[in-house]
């Protein structure tokens, strides 16, 4: 078990910066995800924590003991791949109980542990076979399993769960959440996914471009973005924005929208943000389960449009609606009985708006969530 | 337009048999979704009506006439694909017109130009003819391929899993541009695909398939809340029904479900008690959608179940909570911000109301 500390960490490739003096303090015991697009660095950082990358600057910090030129093997790390790196010529039982024979462990115990894995990932029935005997969904929990089956200082996890089919996914995702709780081993998992990220982590990096986004939990990261790259990164369906003019009406500051005449009152939370703005253009935004549409309404107390489409997904429903040529997405129950074409009011849970410049992206409230040194 | 009429169909790749005695009337303006995992036996059947797999027994009508032996060209259908192919170095407006400059398609060029505008007008890309596909959003893009099998106004469109390998977000989005222009179009359309919430989105009815059988064809609310068996049950949900082993038992003149691996009980429905007893058999399966277990810290009057946390995980704006009671895994949906530790007590409460029951040896639906 091990806190993981990285100081200005920087990453070249030539003249590609592919990670770009990050900080981060990850704590003992914490699930934390390296969590954004391809290319954004966040393998290039796993890999580094590893051993198996060469830092270009900066220091990487286990439980306090400087580990820049400590060997892949002596930093007691346990790593599972998108790509499988089985053993060929051993079978699945071989593969898994490898780790453990290497440090020694009495036969009894190697045995037990295996079974244990074995069916925690439902690798029971494939124990006596080769790896290119099974399918690559086998292949890849095995991986998997050879990492979780010791308890090391970290376990580092780049996309494990890629080519297991969706419903065993659930199920080894869980399994792997309740094992990282268990043992409180401090876990880093790397995914482009942001339902795993959100489901399985403590804390979440998102990362673009080499840098950190935004640090959080799934909560302020879903509720408080930091910039509109996380704000549409996060969340299906997608969060709304809209391009608005902050103006003064009656002595209380709106929000009207931009191309029409709507005018959504600025929440009290937002005001002080946005005093100074007036008639500044910014973007607004909303995620989709905090707006409220009726068939029946009054222009002037709600916001009109037209339903664009309107989708019955069984549990629940998703309306998109038309704002003068801009599309909003809005989750309701099931049997919403809109169709396309039919007027639609909405209104709008104010306080939970985002408001974005739209120049840097930056959300107009910052909320400090320790983003460890940045 | 028209409609698709398969009557028995059957596919045979040499002694595997992917498509049994297929039999599916798709009305004229109907949107048909084929819903299965791979393997079912979808894209034979998408095939075979696009004249690009030779049926091996059967008949297949397309607009009422015998299409068994016609040519791909000659079925009045048009194609799409999961890319949409469009040729990088020609402008919207010349992808859109090369299938009627096309040998067999072949139409005067005056004629191409009021058909494309006609078409880019409906779906809103008229403002786009001059452009090259790299000038355009992923959406603009499936439009244009869509536009470009709609200038020949076939009969019929068949869609092989068109969003397959496209990224969540983008899939979303264009899912919704699809219901939207079938909205607008009322082209009859069938639709291959594993993802059980495009087919609830777009589909009028829903094929489930499986190892090339017909599981359950019926419209997305059946398929949904009425399940004809435990398949179909557990191919849409995310995450899936529960399935428990039971066993009916009348205790002091009340009818009991003791599910098996645990010492728990729960009641029988009152609707379900007179066709549950009168199978003979106390054996059944029951299905439980996490969205009607609701979870507690504390034992409420009408909890039913007692277990232990064994996992929580945060899905969007919901929770999922795993619960073990005794030797069995039950899943609830909860807020997002549920506060559990693993291993702590927990109360659950399942609505009888939707619970629904299947017969352990055919695993097909038993209804009141």
């Amino acid at each position: 078990m091990a806190c993981i500390v990285l100081k200005d960490l920087w990453k070249k490739y030539g003249e590609v910066e592919a990670v770009k003096g990050i900080n981060l303090e990850i704590e003992d015991g914490e699930f934390f995800s390296f969590l954004g697009p391809s290319g954004c660095g966040k393998t290039s950082t796993m890999r580094m924590i590893a051993g198996l990358e060469q830092i270009t600057s900066g220091s990487i910090w286990f439980d306090g003991r400087l580990v820049n030129d400590v060997k892949p093997a002596d930093r007691d790390v346990a790593m599972a791949f998108e790509t499988y790196a089985l053993y060929p010529p051993l079978t699945i039982r071989q593969n898994l109980a490898f780790p453990l024979q290497v440090r020694g462990l009495a036969q009894k115990t190697v045995d037990e542990k295996v079974k244990h894995i074995a069916e925690i990932l439902r690798l029971t029935e494939v124990l006596d076979y080769l790896p290119h005997e099974t399918s690559g969904g086998h292949q890849q929990r095995t991986s998997l399993g050879r990492c979780i089956i010791r308890t090391p200082n970290v376990y580092l996890f780049d996309e494990p769960l890629s080519h297991v089919d969706s419903e065993a996914r659930r199920e080894m995702r869980g399994e792997i959440k309740r094992l990282q709780k268990t043992f409180a081993t401090t876990a880093i998992w790397v995914t482009h996914d942001q339902l795993e990220a959100i489901a399985l982590a403590d804390r979440i990096a998102v990362m673009d471009s080499g840098e950190f986004q935004q640090v959080g939990t799934a909560e302020e990261i879903y509720h408080h973005p930091r910039n509109i790259f996380v704000a549409r990164f996060i969340g299906e369906p997608p969060f709304n924005i809209l391009d608005c003019r902050v103006v003064q009406q009656d002595g209380d500051l709106m929000f009207r929208v931009e191309g029409c005449s709507y005018t959504i009152p600025v929440p009290q939370c937002l005001r002080e943000a946005v005093a100074d703005r007036i008639g500044e253009l910014l973007q607004a935004g909303i995620r989709a389960m905090y707006i409220t549409p009726t068939l029946t309404g009054q222009a002037g107390s709600h916001i009109q449009a037209t339903v664009y489409v309107f989708e019955d997904l069984g549990e629940r429903g998703v309306l998109t609606a038309d704002l003068n040529g801009d599309l909003l997405r809005i989750v309701t129950t099931p049997d919403f009985p809109g169709h396309v074409g039919d007027p639609v009011w909405l209104t709008l849970e104010t306080s939970r708006m985002q408001v974005f410049d739209p120049h840097t992206g930056m959300n107009l409230v910052q909320v400090n969530h320790g983003m460890g040194g940045d | 337009m028209g409609g698709v009429l398969l009557q028995d169909v059957t596919k045979d790749y040499g002694k595997v048999r992917a498509v049994k005695h297929l039999s599916l009337d798709v009305k004229e303006q109907e949107c048909v979704v084929i819903l299965g995992p791979s393997g079912a036996g979808k894209t034979s059947t998408l095939k075979m009506i696009a004249g690009l797999e030779e049926v091996t027994s059967g008949e297949i009508y397309i607009d009422g006439r015998l299409a068994n032996y016609l040519q791909p060209h000659e079925r009045d259908i048009a194609m799409t694909f999961e890319s949409y192919a469009l040729y990088p170095h020609m402008t919207v407006y010349d992808n859109m017109a090369l299938p009627l400059r096309s040998p067999v398609h072949r139409r005067p060029e005056g004629d191409i130009r009021k058909r494309v505008l006609d078409i880019g007008t409906m779906l809103g890309i008229d403002a786009l003819l001059d452009r090259m596909p790299a000038q355009l959003s992923q959406g603009q893009k499936q439009r244009v391929g869509l536009g470009r099998c709609l200038v020949r106004q076939p009969s019929v469109f068949l869609f092989d899993e068109p969003l397959s390998h496209v990224d969540a977000k983008v899939r979303h989005r264009m899912r919704t541009e699809i219901k939207r222009i079938q909205d607008e179009l009322k082209t009859t359309s069938i639709y291959v695909t594993h993802d059980y919430l495009e087919a609830l989105a777009l589909g009028d009815r829903i094929v489930v398939i499986e190892q090339g059988e017909v599981q359950q064809i019926g419209t997305p609310k059946q398929i949904f809340d009425e399940p004809a068996n435990e398949f179909v049950q557990r191919i849409v949900g995310d995450p899936p029904a529960t399935l428990l082993d039971a066993r009916i038992a009348v205790i002091d003149g009340e009818a009991l479900l003791q599910v098996r691996g645990t010492s728990c009980t729960l009641p029988v429905p009152p609707d379900m008690r007179e066709i549950l007893l009168e199978r003979h058999n106390p054996n059944v399966r029951v299905a439980i959608r996490p969205m009607y277990v609701t979870a507690s810290l504390v034992e409420g009057a009408a909890c039913q179940l007692k277990g232990s946390v064994y996992v929580f995980e945060r899905i969007e704006t919901k929770g999922v909570l795993d619960v073990r009671v005794g030797e069995i895994a039950l899943l609830a949906e909860t807020s997002p911000d549920f506060q559990s530790r693993p291993d702590q007590d927990m109360w659950l409460q399942v609505d009888l109301d939707h619970v629904r029951f299947f017969d352990p040896q055919t695993t097909a639906a038993i209804t009141a």
